[in-house]
């Protein structure tokens, strides 16, 4: 069923039993489970089932710090959020990624990889993945050209993308959810407040509102906020009537910790002679897998670097290629993505054909965790609201020397290893040949990947939710998304967006099942 | 960046037991002579000890070969030259191409 909230009358109260808050990957995931089922749940989006660019304004803030892409084009505000543009990078984070790692400050995820694995292979199909297979000898046995430049290597491994077609969540399972008797979608409804109890140990309701000027309350027994990791920050800092620092803020730790992926050009491979190294390479909307070189974990832990990895990019197209940070430049969502896409084919085009099939020099492109750091955080805007009153997000993003300490060393032991097997030799590329220059180049630019601004731990001290997705503190309050990371891994994170919030949902039934 | 041609630049060829020792087999297919000499001159600008014919040669004696080279990279024997992530032996390789072809 869906409703579209302007057209309801003012002061609309809507009830249900579970309510879910937007309706991207984190949001729709939950809200597909819970179909079919005895509950009745209220879905909301705040915008409308396509593009609106009054909507899309209020994901507009300000960027300090490390230049970064604008605010308003990097999440996209309709049903099905920002689906609706990814590339449909899909791989799991690693075992490694979740520990404790003592060169890691505020790394240690209060869960392991083995809580996620049955959600990872129930999240495959939810993007039309493959078979949930990410070892590479099981696509090797299938494709024997899928040849590995550092086979059995101790030091660098494969590590195994799936690609989805991509899936627009909201396209696919549009149908499904209006057509969904115990499913409400209320679209152009935008969470403006969250009242809870005294003494906020419970919500209540929520306020929804939108451009026509309707507010409406929504009342439910639970809540789950999936509105983006910038976004969830923002909501629980503008609740500061009841709680002064905002909801779920009681240690100072909403909007801290935003991680992104770094995404740079590292490196270049060299090769005695062409080689398609086609195990590496993608064609997009063809291939269905690729892998990129990571560093093992026991080289990780002896190296004491991030967690990242290289992609390799035929010559022939990496001398046309422009960093993303250069093309993502409009304020416009389509615009960005229009201006992005036409520079990659055009890198594509110019290259000769002869150096698409086989190339004896790759550039090394790297997508890396950055350390999870306090200081790098989104905050309130003080004096700019959006149309609807709401404070506008500044996000100060940070980086720190350890991820040019570990990008470097992670080019130096690929460096290594393709010496040592004598397959190869690399060239770290200017920007990281003085090991005193921790300065980034201009070209540096992100995964449009936002974590980390509600942290996951068992301790309230040191956490915004617990291992459940819940708002310390407060009962029926649950955050989805990639928001609750506690590290940011190397892989892109919707996979993991998706395997959590299956588990959230899970854990929503059982809680549901026990009232 | 084609391979080399050993005999490019060289004025003043020494014996073919000494070319053999400046020849760095693998990165000679990568790299041309001027990028072989760049990486050897800034080697022998890192290690000033090593600047001289007669060290590089005694160092590179008796012989280099694949396995010397891999065995650099196995024991952790490498200098960053310019970007370029060389074994040692390499390095050492480039610095006296550098010098017998200058």
């Amino acid at each position: 069923m869906h409703v579209d909230a302007r057209q309801l009358p003012e002061n609309t109260l809507i009830e249900g039993d579970i309510c879910i808050v937007g309706t991207g990957p984190a949001g729709l995931s939950i809200a597909l489970q819970w179909d079919k089922t005895p509950y009745k749940v209220i879905l909301l989006e705040g915008g409308g089932l396509d593009y609106d660019d009054q909507v899309q304004d209020f994901y507009a803030g300000q960027s300090t710090g490390q230049k970064y892409y604008p605010l308003k084009s990097t999440r996209l505000h309709y049903f099905g959020g920002t689906s609706n543009h990814w590339s449909g990078y899909c791989s799991p984070y690693d075992p490694l990624d979740f520990e404790k790692r003592d060169w890691i400050p505020h790394s240690g995820w209060p869960i392991n990889r083995s809580d996620l694995d049955p959600y990872y292979a129930r999240a495959q199909s939810i993007v039309d993945l493959g078979p949930c297979e990410y070892d590479v000898a099981w696509w090797q046995k299938k494709d024997p050209e899928l040849r590995s430049l550092l086979p059995g290597n101790p030091s660098v491994w494969n590590k195994v993308w799936q690609f989805s077609p991509p899936t627009r969540l909201g396209k696919k399972y549009g149908p499904q959810i209006m057509a969904s008797k115990n499913i409400h979608l209320y679209t152009y409804a935008n969470l403006v407040d969250i009242t809870a109890n005294e003494p906020v140990t419970a919500i209540r309701s929520v306020t929804v509102t939108n451009l026509a000027g309707k507010k409406h309350t929504v009342k439910a027994k639970r809540f789950v906020l999936a509105c983006s990791t910038i976004q969830n920050a923002r909501i629980l800092l503008s609740c500061n009537t009841q709680a002064k620092n905002g909801l779920g803020n009681d240690h100072d730790l909403v909007g801290r910790f935003f991680m992104e992926h770094l995404q740079i050009k590292s490196a270049w491979l060299f090769l005695p002679k062409p080689d398609p190294l086609k195990l590496y390479m993608i064609d997009p909307g063809v291939t269905k897998m690729r892998c990129e070189l990571a560093i093992t974990p026991e080289m990780q832990r002896k190296a004491r670097i991030l967690s990242g990895t290289a992609s390799l990019l035929p010559y022939g197209i990496a001398e046309h290629a422009m960093a993303s940070i250069q093309t993502w430049n409009s304020d416009d969502p389509r615009k960005s993505l229009s201006n992005f896409r036409s520079s990659n084919a055009a890198s594509r085009q110019k290259a000769s054909s002869t150096s698409l099939k086989a190339s004896n020099r790759f550039m090394l492109s790297t997508r890396i965790e950055q350390a999870p750091n306090p200081s790098s955080r989104i905050t309130l805007n003080p004096t700019e609201k959006d149309a609807l009153g709401m404070h506008r997000s500044i996000l100060h993003w940070e980086l720190t020397p350890f991820e040019k300490r570990s990008v470097r060393t992670m080019y130096e032991l690929i460096g290594q290893e393709v010496g040592r097997a004598g397959v190869a030799r690399l060239q770290l590329m200017e920007h990281l040949q003085d090991p005193s220059d921790y300065s980034w180049p201009e070209f540096t630019s992100g995964g449009w990947h936002h974590m980390g601004t509600t942290r996951m731990s068992d301790d309230p001290h040191t956490g915004v939710v617990d291992a459940n997705c819940k708002l310390h503190g407060v009962d029926n309050l649950y955050i989805a998304g990639a928001s609750c990371f506690v590290t940011a891994a190397a892989p892109n994170p919707t996979l993991t967006i998706i395997a959590l919030s299956l588990r959230l949902s899970d854990h929503l039934k059982k809680q549901l099942a026990s009232v | 960046m084609g391979a080399i041609t050993m005999t490019t630049g060289c004025g003043h060829r020494t014996d073919s037991r000494t070319a053999a020792l400046e020849t760095p087999d693998f990165l000679s297919h990568i790299c041309d002579a001027p990028t072989l000499r760049l990486l050897g001159a800034a080697y022998r600008a890192q290690t000033p000890s090593e600047a001289s014919q007669e060290t590089l040669i005694r160092l590179l004696r008796p012989r280099v070969t694949a396995q010397t080279i891999k065995a650099d990279y196995a024991n952790g024997d490498i200098i960053t030259l310019k970007g370029w992530v060389l074994s040692r032996t390499e390095a050492r390789q480039c610095a006296l191409f550098s010098l017998d072809s200058n």
